[in-house]
Protein backbone atom coordinates (compact mmCIF):
# COMPACT_ATOMS: atom_id res chain seq x y z
CA UNK A 1 0.00 0.00 0.00
CA UNK A 2 1.33 3.40 -0.93
CA UNK A 3 0.61 4.88 2.50
CA UNK A 4 2.75 2.30 4.33
CA UNK A 5 5.75 4.66 4.40
CA UNK A 6 3.57 7.41 5.86
CA UNK A 7 2.51 5.29 8.83
CA UNK A 8 6.01 3.84 9.35
CA UNK A 9 7.40 7.37 9.53
CA UNK A 10 4.61 8.47 11.87
CA UNK A 11 5.62 5.67 14.25
CA UNK A 12 9.10 7.24 14.27
CA UNK A 13 7.67 10.69 14.99
CA UNK A 14 7.98 12.05 11.46
CA UNK A 15 5.24 13.54 9.29
CA UNK A 16 5.74 12.59 5.65
CA UNK A 17 4.09 14.15 2.64
CA UNK A 18 4.78 13.64 -1.05
CA UNK A 19 6.22 15.99 -3.65
CA UNK A 20 6.06 15.68 -7.41
CA UNK A 21 9.62 15.65 -8.80
CA UNK A 22 8.31 16.71 -12.18
CA UNK A 23 6.31 19.86 -11.30
CA UNK A 24 7.21 20.40 -7.67
CA UNK A 25 3.66 20.20 -6.32
CA UNK A 26 3.34 19.03 -2.70
CA UNK A 27 0.81 16.18 -2.37
CA UNK A 28 -1.39 14.87 0.44
CA UNK A 29 -2.95 12.23 0.85
CA UNK A 30 -0.43 9.77 -0.68
CA UNK A 31 -0.96 9.04 -4.37
CA UNK A 32 0.65 7.24 -7.31
CA UNK A 33 -0.10 10.19 -9.60
CA UNK A 34 0.59 13.88 -9.15
CA UNK A 35 -2.85 15.59 -9.14
CA UNK A 36 -1.27 18.59 -10.89
CA UNK A 37 0.60 17.00 -13.83
CA UNK A 38 -0.19 13.24 -13.54
CA UNK A 39 3.51 12.42 -13.28
CA UNK A 40 4.38 9.24 -11.38
CA UNK A 41 7.80 10.62 -10.43
CA UNK A 42 6.89 11.34 -6.83
CA UNK A 43 9.14 11.53 -3.75
CA UNK A 44 8.48 11.46 -0.03
CA UNK A 45 9.62 14.48 1.99
CA UNK A 46 9.59 15.12 5.72
CA UNK A 47 7.22 17.97 6.56
CA UNK A 48 8.32 20.62 9.01
CA UNK A 49 5.15 19.69 10.89
CA UNK A 50 4.30 23.37 11.18
CA UNK A 51 1.16 24.87 9.77
CA UNK A 52 -1.87 27.06 10.14
CA UNK A 53 -5.31 26.13 11.52
CA UNK A 54 -7.71 27.02 8.68
CA UNK A 55 -10.73 26.00 10.69
CA UNK A 56 -11.90 23.68 13.41
CA UNK A 57 -14.94 22.36 15.21
CA UNK A 58 -15.59 20.66 18.52
CA UNK A 59 -17.75 17.53 18.32
CA UNK A 60 -19.97 16.96 21.37
CA UNK A 61 -22.25 14.33 19.91
CA UNK A 62 -21.18 12.23 16.96
CA UNK A 63 -23.24 10.57 14.25
CA UNK A 64 -20.70 7.78 14.23
CA UNK A 65 -21.43 4.53 15.99
CA UNK A 66 -17.79 3.34 15.81
CA UNK A 67 -16.53 5.95 18.27
CA UNK A 68 -16.80 5.63 22.04
CA UNK A 69 -19.04 8.52 23.20
CA UNK A 70 -16.82 8.95 26.27
CA UNK A 71 -14.12 10.31 23.92
CA UNK A 72 -16.22 13.45 23.30
CA UNK A 73 -15.60 16.29 22.94
CA UNK A 74 -13.21 15.83 19.99
CA UNK A 75 -11.55 18.82 18.30
CA UNK A 76 -11.36 18.41 14.52
CA UNK A 77 -9.01 20.73 12.64
CA UNK A 78 -8.35 21.51 9.00
CA UNK A 79 -4.63 22.34 8.91
CA UNK A 80 -2.58 23.78 6.07
CA UNK A 81 1.05 22.75 6.38
CA UNK A 82 3.88 25.16 5.53
CA UNK A 83 4.57 23.02 2.47
CA UNK A 84 1.09 23.87 1.14
CA UNK A 85 -0.99 20.71 1.65
CA UNK A 86 -4.08 20.44 3.82
CA UNK A 87 -5.12 17.70 6.17
CA UNK A 88 -7.87 16.76 8.59
CA UNK A 89 -6.56 16.15 12.08
CA UNK A 90 -7.26 16.56 15.79
CA UNK A 91 -6.12 19.56 17.80
CA UNK A 92 -4.98 18.37 21.23
CA UNK A 93 -3.83 19.86 24.51
CA UNK A 94 -5.86 23.07 24.52
CA UNK A 95 -9.14 24.47 25.76
CA UNK A 96 -11.94 25.23 23.29
CA UNK A 97 -11.74 28.96 23.99
CA UNK A 98 -8.04 29.00 23.03
CA UNK A 99 -8.83 27.84 19.49
CA UNK A 100 -8.77 30.47 16.79
CA UNK A 101 -8.64 30.20 13.01
CA UNK A 102 -5.22 30.98 11.50
CA UNK A 103 -3.47 29.97 14.74
CA UNK A 104 -0.04 28.44 14.25
CA UNK A 105 -0.03 24.73 14.98
CA UNK A 106 2.60 22.00 15.07
CA UNK A 107 2.48 18.25 14.76
CA UNK A 108 2.66 15.84 17.64
CA UNK A 109 1.88 12.13 17.74
CA UNK A 110 -0.71 10.23 19.74
CA UNK A 111 -0.88 6.49 20.42
CA UNK A 112 -4.08 5.20 18.86
CA UNK A 113 -4.78 1.51 18.09
CA UNK A 114 -1.13 0.48 18.47
CA UNK A 115 0.19 3.11 16.12
CA UNK A 116 1.16 6.78 16.20
CA UNK A 117 -1.47 9.10 14.76
CA UNK A 118 -0.26 12.56 13.67
CA UNK A 119 -2.27 15.23 15.50
CA UNK A 120 -1.57 18.91 16.10
CA UNK A 121 -1.32 21.30 19.04
CA UNK A 122 -1.31 25.07 19.21
CA UNK A 123 2.26 26.38 18.86
CA UNK A 124 3.64 26.97 22.32
CA UNK A 125 0.82 24.86 23.79
CA UNK A 126 1.20 22.07 26.30
CA UNK A 127 2.28 18.70 24.97
CA UNK A 128 0.16 16.14 26.77
CA UNK A 129 1.36 13.17 24.77
CA UNK B 1 -25.30 23.89 -30.72
CA UNK B 2 -25.64 25.86 -27.49
CA UNK B 3 -27.12 24.48 -24.26
CA UNK B 4 -29.33 27.56 -23.88
CA UNK B 5 -30.91 26.86 -27.29
CA UNK B 6 -31.51 23.18 -26.48
CA UNK B 7 -33.25 24.14 -23.24
CA UNK B 8 -35.62 26.54 -25.00
CA UNK B 9 -37.80 23.70 -26.27
CA UNK B 10 -37.82 21.81 -22.96
CA UNK B 11 -39.70 22.39 -19.73
CA UNK B 12 -40.57 21.12 -16.29
CA UNK B 13 -44.13 20.01 -16.93
CA UNK B 14 -45.19 18.49 -13.64
CA UNK B 15 -44.22 17.49 -10.11
CA UNK B 16 -45.32 15.28 -7.26
CA UNK B 17 -44.38 14.66 -3.64
CA UNK B 18 -45.06 11.93 -1.11
CA UNK B 19 -46.08 12.71 2.46
CA UNK B 20 -43.04 13.74 4.54
CA UNK B 21 -42.57 11.97 7.86
CA UNK B 22 -39.75 11.38 10.35
CA UNK B 23 -40.48 7.66 10.01
CA UNK B 24 -42.81 6.45 7.29
CA UNK B 25 -44.45 3.02 7.22
CA UNK B 26 -43.92 2.95 3.47
CA UNK B 27 -40.82 1.66 1.70
CA UNK B 28 -38.69 4.07 -0.34
CA UNK B 29 -40.02 2.57 -3.58
CA UNK B 30 -43.59 3.10 -2.32
CA UNK B 31 -42.81 6.72 -1.42
CA UNK B 32 -41.28 7.25 -4.87
CA UNK B 33 -44.39 5.71 -6.44
CA UNK B 34 -46.59 8.22 -4.57
CA UNK B 35 -44.55 11.10 -6.01
CA UNK B 36 -44.53 9.63 -9.54
CA UNK B 37 -48.27 8.99 -9.66
CA UNK B 38 -49.00 12.53 -8.47
CA UNK B 39 -46.68 13.95 -11.15
CA UNK B 40 -48.26 11.81 -13.90
CA UNK B 41 -51.81 12.75 -12.85
CA UNK B 42 -51.02 16.45 -12.53
CA UNK B 43 -49.76 16.41 -16.12
CA UNK B 44 -52.93 14.69 -17.43
CA UNK B 45 -50.51 12.13 -18.80
CA UNK B 46 -51.09 8.45 -19.36
CA UNK B 47 -48.65 6.06 -17.78
CA UNK B 48 -47.65 4.63 -21.16
CA UNK B 49 -46.47 8.10 -22.22
CA UNK B 50 -43.68 8.07 -19.62
CA UNK B 51 -40.67 6.79 -21.53
CA UNK B 52 -37.86 7.85 -19.22
CA UNK B 53 -37.17 7.34 -15.52
CA UNK B 54 -34.18 8.66 -13.58
CA UNK B 55 -33.71 7.96 -9.86
CA UNK B 56 -31.09 8.37 -7.13
CA UNK B 57 -29.42 5.57 -5.14
CA UNK B 58 -29.90 5.08 -1.41
CA UNK B 59 -26.92 4.08 0.73
CA UNK B 60 -27.84 5.79 3.97
CA UNK B 61 -31.17 4.22 4.90
CA UNK B 62 -32.72 1.01 6.23
CA UNK B 63 -34.20 0.30 2.79
CA UNK B 64 -31.03 0.62 0.68
CA UNK B 65 -31.24 -0.01 -3.03
CA UNK B 66 -28.31 1.29 -5.02
CA UNK B 67 -30.21 1.01 -8.29
CA UNK B 68 -33.58 2.47 -7.44
CA UNK B 69 -34.92 3.38 -10.90
CA UNK B 70 -35.81 -0.15 -12.04
CA UNK B 71 -37.47 -0.92 -8.71
CA UNK B 72 -39.80 2.05 -9.04
CA UNK B 73 -40.46 1.22 -12.71
CA UNK B 74 -41.21 -2.40 -11.78
CA UNK B 75 -43.58 -1.28 -9.00
CA UNK B 76 -45.51 1.01 -11.35
CA UNK B 77 -45.42 -1.34 -14.32
CA UNK B 78 -43.30 0.98 -16.43
CA UNK B 79 -40.98 -0.24 -19.17
CA UNK B 80 -39.30 3.00 -20.21
CA UNK B 81 -36.83 3.49 -23.00
CA UNK B 82 -34.47 5.60 -20.89
CA UNK B 83 -33.48 4.67 -17.34
CA UNK B 84 -30.65 5.32 -14.90
CA UNK B 85 -29.89 5.84 -11.22
CA UNK B 86 -27.67 8.89 -10.86
CA UNK B 87 -25.65 10.31 -7.99
CA UNK B 88 -23.78 13.51 -7.25
CA UNK B 89 -25.31 13.94 -3.80
CA UNK B 90 -27.83 16.78 -3.80
CA UNK B 91 -26.75 17.75 -7.31
CA UNK B 92 -28.28 14.46 -8.57
CA UNK B 93 -31.52 16.38 -9.14
CA UNK B 94 -29.66 18.73 -11.46
CA UNK B 95 -27.96 15.80 -13.24
CA UNK B 96 -31.37 14.20 -13.79
CA UNK B 97 -33.02 17.36 -15.09
CA UNK B 98 -30.17 18.07 -17.51
CA UNK B 99 -30.02 14.49 -18.81
CA UNK B 100 -33.78 14.43 -19.21
CA UNK B 101 -33.77 17.81 -20.96
CA UNK B 102 -31.07 16.72 -23.42
CA UNK B 103 -32.98 13.48 -24.12
CA UNK B 104 -36.26 15.32 -24.70
CA UNK B 105 -34.64 18.03 -26.84
CA UNK B 106 -33.06 15.46 -29.14
CA UNK B 107 -36.19 13.33 -29.35
CA UNK B 108 -34.48 10.42 -27.58
CA UNK B 109 -37.32 10.42 -25.03
CA UNK B 110 -40.59 12.35 -24.70
CA UNK B 111 -41.57 12.37 -21.02
CA UNK B 112 -38.94 11.71 -18.39
CA UNK B 113 -39.68 11.32 -14.69
CA UNK B 114 -36.85 12.46 -12.38
CA UNK B 115 -37.35 11.02 -8.92
CA UNK B 116 -35.64 11.12 -5.58
CA UNK B 117 -36.65 9.52 -2.34
CA UNK B 118 -35.23 7.96 0.75
CA UNK B 119 -35.50 7.02 4.36
CA UNK B 120 -32.46 8.97 5.46
CA UNK B 121 -30.61 7.76 8.55
CA UNK B 122 -27.51 9.77 9.38
CA UNK B 123 -25.99 7.42 11.95
CA UNK B 124 -23.68 4.49 11.54
CA UNK B 125 -21.17 2.99 9.16
CA UNK B 126 -22.54 3.78 5.66
CA UNK B 127 -22.55 7.50 6.25
CA UNK B 128 -18.94 7.41 7.51
CA UNK B 129 -17.58 5.42 4.59
CA UNK B 130 -19.45 7.55 2.04
CA UNK B 131 -18.21 10.87 3.32
CA UNK B 132 -14.88 10.49 5.13
CA UNK B 133 -11.56 9.23 3.78
CA UNK B 134 -11.07 5.87 5.51
CA UNK B 135 -7.35 6.28 6.17
CA UNK B 136 -6.75 10.02 6.54
CA UNK B 137 -10.03 11.48 7.87
CA UNK B 138 -12.08 8.77 9.58
CA UNK B 139 -9.45 7.99 12.29
CA UNK B 140 -9.82 11.55 13.60
CA UNK B 141 -13.54 11.19 14.28
CA UNK B 142 -14.71 13.34 11.37
CA UNK B 143 -18.42 13.01 10.59
CA UNK B 144 -20.80 14.94 8.33
CA UNK B 145 -21.74 17.61 10.86
CA UNK B 146 -18.13 18.36 11.81
CA UNK B 147 -17.12 18.62 8.14
CA UNK B 148 -19.94 21.09 7.55
CA UNK B 149 -18.87 23.07 10.63
CA UNK B 150 -15.46 23.92 9.12
CA UNK B 151 -16.61 26.67 6.68
CA UNK B 152 -18.98 28.02 9.35
CA UNK B 153 -16.30 28.53 12.01
CA UNK B 154 -13.91 30.21 9.59
CA UNK B 155 -16.67 32.49 8.27
CA UNK B 156 -17.70 33.44 11.81
CA UNK B 157 -14.16 34.38 12.82
CA UNK B 158 -13.20 36.14 9.57
CA UNK B 159 -16.47 38.05 8.95
CA UNK B 160 -18.01 38.20 12.42
CA UNK B 161 -21.01 36.02 11.54
CA UNK B 162 -22.76 35.15 14.82
CA UNK B 163 -24.54 32.16 16.34
CA UNK B 164 -27.69 34.34 16.49
CA UNK B 165 -27.46 34.86 12.72
CA UNK B 166 -27.19 31.10 12.18
CA UNK B 167 -30.25 30.67 14.39
CA UNK B 168 -32.11 33.31 12.35
CA UNK B 169 -31.78 31.11 9.25
CA UNK B 170 -33.67 28.35 11.08
CA UNK B 171 -36.30 30.78 12.41
CA UNK B 172 -36.83 32.17 8.89
CA UNK B 173 -37.36 28.71 7.40
CA UNK B 174 -39.65 27.64 10.25
CA UNK B 175 -41.89 30.60 9.40
CA UNK B 176 -42.14 29.32 5.85
CA UNK B 177 -42.59 25.70 7.03
CA UNK B 178 -45.55 26.77 9.18
CA UNK B 179 -47.33 27.58 5.90
CA UNK B 180 -46.49 24.18 4.38
CA UNK B 181 -48.82 21.39 5.55
CA UNK B 182 -46.30 18.75 4.43
CA UNK B 183 -43.31 20.22 6.35
CA UNK B 184 -42.10 18.06 9.22
CA UNK B 185 -40.85 20.85 11.51
CA UNK B 186 -43.48 23.58 11.30
CA UNK B 187 -43.97 24.71 14.91
CA UNK B 188 -42.89 28.36 15.28
CA UNK B 189 -39.64 28.85 17.20
CA UNK B 190 -37.48 31.83 18.11
CA UNK B 191 -33.75 32.51 18.22
CA UNK B 192 -33.57 31.52 21.89
CA UNK B 193 -35.13 28.13 21.23
CA UNK B 194 -32.43 27.43 18.65
CA UNK B 195 -29.61 28.70 20.87
CA UNK B 196 -30.84 26.64 23.83
CA UNK B 197 -30.91 23.37 21.88
CA UNK B 198 -27.96 21.05 22.64
CA UNK B 199 -24.61 21.65 20.94
CA UNK B 200 -23.81 18.85 18.48
CA UNK B 201 -20.63 20.17 16.81
CA UNK B 202 -19.69 23.81 17.28
CA UNK B 203 -21.33 26.03 16.06
CA UNK B 204 -24.19 23.69 15.19
CA UNK B 205 -26.85 23.10 17.79
CA UNK B 206 -29.47 20.42 17.24
CA UNK B 207 -32.04 22.81 15.74
CA UNK B 208 -29.42 24.13 13.29
CA UNK B 209 -29.15 20.64 11.75
CA UNK B 210 -31.54 19.21 9.17
CA UNK B 211 -33.11 16.06 10.54
CA UNK B 212 -32.97 12.85 8.53
CA UNK B 213 -36.46 11.81 7.52
CA UNK B 214 -38.58 9.97 4.95
CA UNK B 215 -40.08 11.21 1.70
CA UNK B 216 -39.87 11.37 -2.08
CA UNK B 217 -40.35 13.81 -4.93
CA UNK B 218 -40.76 13.64 -8.70
CA UNK B 219 -40.37 16.08 -11.59
CA UNK B 220 -41.57 15.47 -15.13
CA UNK B 221 -39.55 16.82 -18.06
CA UNK B 222 -41.20 17.13 -21.49
CA UNK B 223 -40.95 19.37 -24.53
CA UNK B 224 -42.65 22.75 -24.21
CA UNK B 225 -44.84 21.73 -27.13
CA UNK B 226 -46.04 18.57 -25.38
CA UNK B 227 -46.74 20.47 -22.15
CA UNK B 228 -48.86 23.01 -24.00
CA UNK B 229 -50.78 20.18 -25.72
CA UNK B 230 -51.48 18.74 -22.25
CA UNK B 231 -52.80 22.12 -21.11
CA UNK B 232 -49.87 22.76 -18.77
CA UNK B 233 -48.17 26.08 -18.14
CA UNK B 234 -44.53 25.11 -18.75
CA UNK B 235 -41.76 26.14 -16.38
CA UNK B 236 -38.68 26.82 -18.44
CA UNK B 237 -35.02 26.28 -17.66
CA UNK B 238 -33.42 29.66 -18.41
CA UNK B 239 -29.93 29.10 -17.08
CA UNK B 240 -27.78 26.27 -15.74
CA UNK B 241 -24.37 25.95 -14.11
CA UNK B 242 -22.30 23.05 -12.79
CA UNK B 243 -18.91 22.61 -11.10
CA UNK B 244 -17.27 19.93 -8.94
CA UNK B 245 -14.43 20.88 -6.61
CA UNK B 246 -13.19 17.95 -4.50
CA UNK B 247 -13.87 14.45 -3.23
CA UNK B 248 -12.85 14.65 0.45
CA UNK B 249 -13.32 17.62 2.74
CA UNK B 250 -9.53 17.90 3.31
CA UNK B 251 -9.27 18.87 -0.39
CA UNK B 252 -11.87 21.64 -0.32
CA UNK B 253 -10.18 24.51 -2.23
CA UNK B 254 -11.69 27.41 -0.27
CA UNK B 255 -13.80 27.44 2.89
CA UNK B 256 -15.01 30.99 2.32
CA UNK B 257 -16.05 30.74 -1.34
CA UNK B 258 -17.73 27.52 -2.40
CA UNK B 259 -18.38 26.24 -5.93
CA UNK B 260 -21.74 27.99 -5.78
CA UNK B 261 -19.92 31.16 -6.86
CA UNK B 262 -18.80 29.58 -10.16
CA UNK B 263 -22.14 27.89 -10.93
CA UNK B 264 -24.14 31.03 -10.24
CA UNK B 265 -21.96 33.02 -12.67
CA UNK B 266 -22.53 30.36 -15.35
CA UNK B 267 -26.31 30.37 -14.79
CA UNK B 268 -26.68 34.19 -14.71
CA UNK B 269 -24.70 34.47 -17.94
CA UNK B 270 -26.82 31.89 -19.74
CA UNK B 271 -30.12 33.32 -18.49
CA UNK B 272 -28.99 36.90 -19.12
CA UNK B 273 -30.18 38.02 -15.70
CA UNK B 274 -28.66 39.42 -12.50
CA UNK B 275 -29.28 38.50 -8.84
CA UNK B 276 -31.66 41.46 -8.48
CA UNK B 277 -33.95 39.87 -11.10
CA UNK B 278 -34.58 36.79 -8.93
CA UNK B 279 -37.99 36.64 -7.18
CA UNK B 280 -37.67 33.43 -5.15
CA UNK B 281 -34.47 31.77 -3.99
CA UNK B 282 -33.66 28.19 -3.01
CA UNK B 283 -30.41 27.54 -1.14
CA UNK B 284 -28.95 24.23 0.03
CA UNK B 285 -29.39 24.07 3.79
CA UNK B 286 -28.29 20.82 5.47
CA UNK B 287 -27.00 22.99 8.33
CA UNK B 288 -27.90 26.56 9.28
CA UNK B 289 -24.67 28.18 8.06
CA UNK B 290 -24.83 27.00 4.46
CA UNK B 291 -27.58 29.36 3.20
CA UNK B 292 -25.48 32.28 4.47
CA UNK B 293 -22.43 31.30 2.43
CA UNK B 294 -24.43 30.35 -0.69
CA UNK B 295 -26.38 33.62 -0.56
CA UNK B 296 -23.07 35.49 -0.69
CA UNK B 297 -21.47 33.22 -3.28
CA UNK B 298 -24.48 33.56 -5.60
CA UNK B 299 -24.09 37.35 -5.48
CA UNK B 300 -27.24 38.31 -3.56
CA UNK B 301 -25.28 40.11 -0.82
CA UNK B 302 -21.60 41.09 -0.49
CA UNK B 303 -19.20 38.61 1.13
CA UNK B 304 -19.66 38.55 4.88
CA UNK B 305 -23.17 40.00 4.88
CA UNK B 306 -25.18 36.79 4.54
CA UNK B 307 -25.84 36.50 8.27
CA UNK B 308 -27.21 40.04 8.44
CA UNK B 309 -29.63 39.26 5.56
CA UNK B 310 -31.31 36.49 7.55
CA UNK B 311 -31.11 38.39 10.85
CA UNK B 312 -33.10 41.21 9.23
CA UNK B 313 -35.73 38.71 8.05
CA UNK B 314 -35.14 39.45 4.38
CA UNK B 315 -35.53 35.75 3.41
CA UNK B 316 -38.57 35.14 5.64
CA UNK B 317 -42.27 35.64 4.77
CA UNK B 318 -42.71 39.35 4.01
CA UNK B 319 -38.99 39.77 3.24
CA UNK B 320 -37.68 41.22 -0.02
CA UNK B 321 -36.13 37.93 -1.24
CA UNK B 322 -38.01 34.85 -0.02
CA UNK B 323 -35.62 31.92 0.65
CA UNK B 324 -36.62 28.23 0.88
CA UNK B 325 -40.35 28.94 0.96
CA UNK B 326 -41.21 25.29 1.70
CA UNK B 327 -39.03 25.14 4.80
CA UNK B 328 -35.97 23.63 3.11
CA UNK B 329 -33.98 20.69 4.42
CA UNK B 330 -33.88 22.27 7.87
CA UNK B 331 -37.65 22.31 8.40
CA UNK B 332 -39.36 20.73 5.37
CA UNK B 333 -37.74 17.36 4.76
CA UNK B 334 -34.26 15.86 4.31
CA UNK B 335 -35.04 12.49 2.80
CA UNK B 336 -31.73 11.14 1.55
CA UNK B 337 -29.29 11.52 -1.30
CA UNK B 338 -31.36 13.80 -3.57
CA UNK B 339 -33.49 15.99 -1.27
CA UNK B 340 -33.01 19.13 -3.37
CA UNK B 341 -35.72 17.81 -5.65
CA UNK B 342 -38.05 19.39 -3.08
CA UNK B 343 -36.35 22.79 -3.47
CA UNK B 344 -36.83 22.48 -7.23
CA UNK B 345 -40.45 21.35 -6.90
CA UNK B 346 -41.21 24.31 -4.64
CA UNK B 347 -39.61 26.69 -7.17
CA UNK B 348 -41.88 25.22 -9.87
CA UNK B 349 -44.90 25.55 -7.58
CA UNK B 350 -44.11 29.22 -6.89
CA UNK B 351 -43.63 30.00 -10.59
CA UNK B 352 -46.95 28.36 -11.43
CA UNK B 353 -48.75 30.22 -8.63
CA UNK B 354 -49.63 26.95 -6.86
CA UNK B 355 -47.92 27.56 -3.49
CA UNK B 356 -51.15 28.50 -1.70
CA UNK B 357 -50.56 30.14 1.72
CA UNK B 358 -46.91 30.67 0.98
CA UNK B 359 -47.30 31.97 -2.57
CA UNK B 360 -44.88 34.82 -3.32
CA UNK B 361 -46.33 37.72 -5.34
CA UNK B 362 -45.10 38.04 -8.92
CA UNK B 363 -42.81 35.01 -8.74
CA UNK B 364 -41.45 34.97 -12.27
CA UNK B 365 -37.83 33.95 -11.85
CA UNK B 366 -36.57 31.34 -9.41
CA UNK B 367 -32.94 30.58 -8.60
CA UNK B 368 -32.19 27.08 -7.29
CA UNK B 369 -28.66 26.69 -5.89
CA UNK B 370 -27.60 23.12 -5.21
CA UNK B 371 -24.66 21.47 -3.55
CA UNK B 372 -24.03 17.80 -2.90
CA UNK B 373 -21.91 15.56 -0.70
CA UNK B 374 -19.60 17.55 1.56
CA UNK B 375 -19.91 20.68 -0.62
CA UNK B 376 -18.02 19.08 -3.54
CA UNK B 377 -20.80 19.06 -6.14
CA UNK B 378 -22.31 22.38 -7.21
CA UNK B 379 -25.08 23.36 -9.59
CA UNK B 380 -27.49 26.20 -10.26
CA UNK B 381 -30.80 26.34 -12.10
CA UNK B 382 -32.60 29.51 -13.10
CA UNK B 383 -36.24 28.72 -13.80
CA UNK B 384 -38.91 30.98 -15.23
CA UNK B 385 -42.41 31.08 -16.63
Amino acid sequence: MISEKYWEAANEGKLLIQRCKSCGKPIFYPRYYCPECLSTDIEWIVSSGKGKLLSYTVIYETQRTDIDPSKMPIVIGLVELEEGVRLITNIVGCKEEELKVDSEVEVTFEDVDNRKLPVFRLKGGVDET
Amino acid sequence: MRVVDILKDVCIASYGESAFERRSEKSVTELCADACVEAIKRANLEKKDVDGLLAVPDYVGPDCVMERASKVADYLGLRPKLMSTMDAGGVATYNQILYAAFAVATGYAKAVLCISGGKFRARGAPIVSAFTHPEFEAPYGLDMISAYALPAVRHMQVYGTTEEQLASVVVSQRKWASKNPNAIFWEPIDIDDVLKSPMVAYPYRLLMCSRPSDGAGALLITSTKMAKELGIEPVRILGVGEYHTHGWIMSIPDLLTLGSREVSLQAYKMAGIKPKDVDVLYLTDPFAFLPIEHLEDCGFVPKGEGGKFFEEGRGAPGGDLPVNTHGGLLCGVHDGIGPLIHHTIEAVRQLRGEAKRRQVDKAEKAFVQMHGGLMQHHAALILGR
